[in-house]
């Protein structure tokens, strides 16, 4: 909570002298906060484990190091509210956003409860504007917020929390298990994932919805992408357009020649990997998301899916759709295993068991009659899940299947049928995965 | 603001109309599932050793076993008690009592622990007498957040009971004979059995008072209702007898079949639950006994 305060206060007053018609004034202020917020994520993020390199360097040249190693907890939601301060003193720098006058407005913006803990990372002039402004009841976004929120707890409670269930097993005894059932792992995994940041998003924008607030959309259907350029332009938006803003543009972006724009990729892919945490594994991750990306690149393909969605004007997609969605699901599912395993060697030897002639074999998973009932459900709801997030594809909400259904006694039904799958056929609970960020 | 609220309002009341339905037809599919007639020969009550080692459904007319793993006489109470209220008569109540039964080291599970109570409180809802929630919630020291966690166990179960009815054509679990599950997984060596035994009984841990306060409430039941309670010790690897029952008030028998196949690694699935062919044996000889008296 200090932290917290005392980020806040900080970013409030860079932002008046960042607002300093001296460039040079502002310029050092600017730099002064970039220091200050990532000096925070420094310390109580990333510290521990440059302590371990440097230890683990020298032992290396068998020179013996006794560094100092923290022992506080990661404060929740760091990774989120210093990206809201950074992205407030950097839009006054650019002149988008004038400094507010207001400590309780900004306040507001910084750790406003539905996005303080895993985002999404709100935009200054986004959200001070809807903070500054008088809010007044709207019944059409209160309902839409209440369906948010309970499409959000389903993906959570039923898809998410199941799912992890499965794969928490299949990972943490990955030795027993063979290629084709460490493959339904990471299935389950990849699911999981989403199910769990995507509900989350969706019960945050519900909540903000509700006081008549909207805030930036993080998904939109991001496995019903064609290549990874799509992917990105809909898996946890509003980080990877920070990035974009704040990283890759002032970097140069794809506009100073191919070299730079293939530098300035797998900057933002390795410090977006390492965003996620202070691991080899999040920047391994990231570096291969940079690997599958650079072919795009290179052939200057990389927005060729970014203005549309698949199967836009039919109901199936084409056969070309249908490959580029199922190659892209298989390379995301497997750079999840970075993202999962607890170390380096632990993901190589998943993916060595997965790439391997046991994949080709049955899964030597074995399920008490409790876990096949799991499973059943756990089916019918991604069913569920998959049948109406196709249906709204072609639109910015996860909950736009339900304007489709005209009649209110359907709309309902599908409404209890929600609330029933969260009751019946909810997992074990598992806190949200992006709480760790 | 209004129109929302009356919305809100309006499905919460459908919502609730969906879910009270659901319970009925939960409740149904329970009530199929317990006997029709209005007579009970002979009620079996207790934990796993009853569970593991009576089998006389098919031996004894009318009779039922109702007996479950890890249950305390809060849960034997209720049990009997629903019986009671539904004007069944029953002639006679057998209640497995060991040597572990009221010894205070297994209280932090069966009593105390609130997963194990929200757990059974799931499964037997429909027999449990509501009233009675309050004060065991007292005695065992939960706090009243017990209550919300219940409301949606209580709700998952409805849910469950009436698929498993609709799909597998199976009724909800209340107790009954089950072959133990340890068969044959563990080596019965007699001077181990010995040490969990004293870990389990009185030598080593004091009386659990909530054990004994229920178990005396089944005693008062039976003894106001006319029932004819006994307290049964199955056989025990180790042949461990039943002591210390002076602190159980009223009428009742007890028979003690503790060392009954003493040392019988034939019989026996682990060091205190019989196997299937212990199971038979202890209940031809049970019959016999019942039948001669």
């Amino acid at each position: 909570m200090g932290l917290l305060m005392a980020s806040t206060m900080l970013d409030y007053f860079y932002g008046f002298w960042v607002a300093s018609p001296e460039r040079k004034k502002a310029k050092f202020f600017l730099w002064l906060s970039i220091i200050n917020n990532l000096g925070i994520l420094a310390i109580f993020k990333y510290y521990n484990f440059f302590a371990v390199q440097f230890q683990q360097g020298f032992e290396s040249i068998e020179i013996q190091t006794n560094p100092l190693f923290l022992e506080v907890a990661l404060p929740v939601g760091i990774s989120f509210y210093t990206f809201h301060g950074m992205s407030y003193v950097f839009d006054i720098y650019r002149g988008s956003q004038k400094p507010i006058k207001s400590l309780i407005d900004y306040a507001v913006f910084v750790s406003f409860f539905p996005l303080l803990v895993a985002g999404p990372i709100e935009r200054a002039n986004h959200l001070l504007p809807q903070v500054q402004k008088r809010r007044i009841f709207n019944l059409a976004q209160a309902v839409i917020g209440c369906r948010l929120i309970l499409w959000g707890i389903f993906k959570k409670i039923v898809i998410a929390d199941n799912c992890a269930y499965f794969a928490n097993e299949i990972f943490n005894n990955y030795e027993i298990y063979n290629g084709s059932a460490m493959f339904l792992g990471v299935l389950f995994f990849t699911i999981q994932i989403y199910g769990d940041f995507s509900g989350y998003s969706d019960i945050a924008l519900g909540a903000a919805k509700l006081f008549g607030f909207d805030l930036l959309i993080n998904f939109r259907f991001p496995y019903f992408s064609r290549d990874l350029g799509e992917f990105w332009k809909r898996w946890h938006i509003s980080l990877s357009s920070w990035f974009r803003d704040y990283l890759y543009i002032p970097l140069g972006g794809s506009k100073e020649g191919k070299y730079k724009a293939i530098r300035n990729t797998f900057i933002i892919f390795l410090v977006s990997g390492f965003w996620h945490g202070a691991s080899w594994n999040f920047i391994v991750w990231g570096f291969a998301h940079a690997c599958g990306f650079l072919p795009l690149l290179l052939l200057n393909r990389s927005k060729q899916n970014t203005t549309d969605s698949i199967a836009q004007n039919s109901i199936f997609p084409s056969l070309r759709e249908l490959f580029g969605l199922i190659s892209t699901f298989l390379f995301v599912m497997f750079c999840w295993v970075f993202f999962r395993a607890p170390d380096l060697v632990i993901s190589i030897d998943i993916l060595s068991r997965i790439f391997s002639s046991s994949l080709f074999q049955l899964p030597n998973l074995k399920f008490d009659n409790t876990e096949v009932l799991q499973l059943f459900h756990l089916v019918i709801s991604a069913v569920f899940l998959i049948f109406f997030e196709w249906m709204s594809r072609k639109t910015n909400s996860s909950v736009a299947f339900f304007n489709l259904i005209k009649l209110k006694w359907l709309r309902w039904l599908i409404y209890l049928l929600l609330i029933v799958f969260v009751i019946y056929f909810k997992g074990t609970p598992v806190e949200f995965i992006y709480f760790a960020f | 603001m209004r129109s929302f609220f009356k919305y809100l309002f309006t499905f919460s009341l459908v919502l609730c109309l969906f879910l009270w339905l659901a319970t009925i037809i939960s409740n149904q599919i329970y009530q199929l599932s317990l006997p029709k007639n209005s007579e009970i020969s002979v009620l079996v009550l207790g934990d796993s050793h009853a569970q593991s080692g009576i089998n006389i459904d098919s031996k004894v007319n009318n009779s039922l076993n109702l007996a479950a793993s890890a249950e305390s006489f809060y849960f034997c109470h209720q049990k009997l008690q629903y019986f009671i209220a539904k004007k069944v008569k029953v002639e006679s109540v057998i209640l497995a009592v060991g040597p572990h039964s009221l010894s205070k080291s297994l209280d932090s599970k069966w009593l105390f622990d609130e997963l194990n109570f929200i757990e059974k409180m799931r499964s037997y809802w429909p027999l449990i007498n509501f009233s009675s929630i309050g004060e065991y919630i007292t005695n065992a020291h939960f706090s009243r957040s017990v209550y919300f966690e219940l409301i949606p166990e209580l709700l998952y179960q409805n849910f469950y009971t009436i698929e498993r009815f609709v799909l597998l054509g199976k009724s909800p679990f209340i107790g009954g004979y089950t072959e133990s599950e340890n068969n044959n997984k563990i080596k019965l060596v007699p001077e181990v059995s010995d040490s969990i035994n004293k870990k389990l009984t009185l030598e080593g841990a004091a009386i659990s008072e909530l054990q004994l306060f229920y178990l005396n409430k089944i005693v008062q039941l039976c003894n106001e209702n006319s029932v004819k309670l006994i307290l049964l010790n199955t056989p025990l690897f180790n042949g461990t007898k039943l002591e210390n029952l002076q602190n159980v008030k009223g009428d009742y028998e007890v028979f003690d079949y503790g060392d009954l196949f003493k040392n019988d690694t034939r019989l026996f699935a682990d060091f205190v639950h019989l196997n299937g062919n212990g199971a038979e044996l202890f209940s031809d000889t049970l019959v016999n006994k019942l039948t001669i008296k």
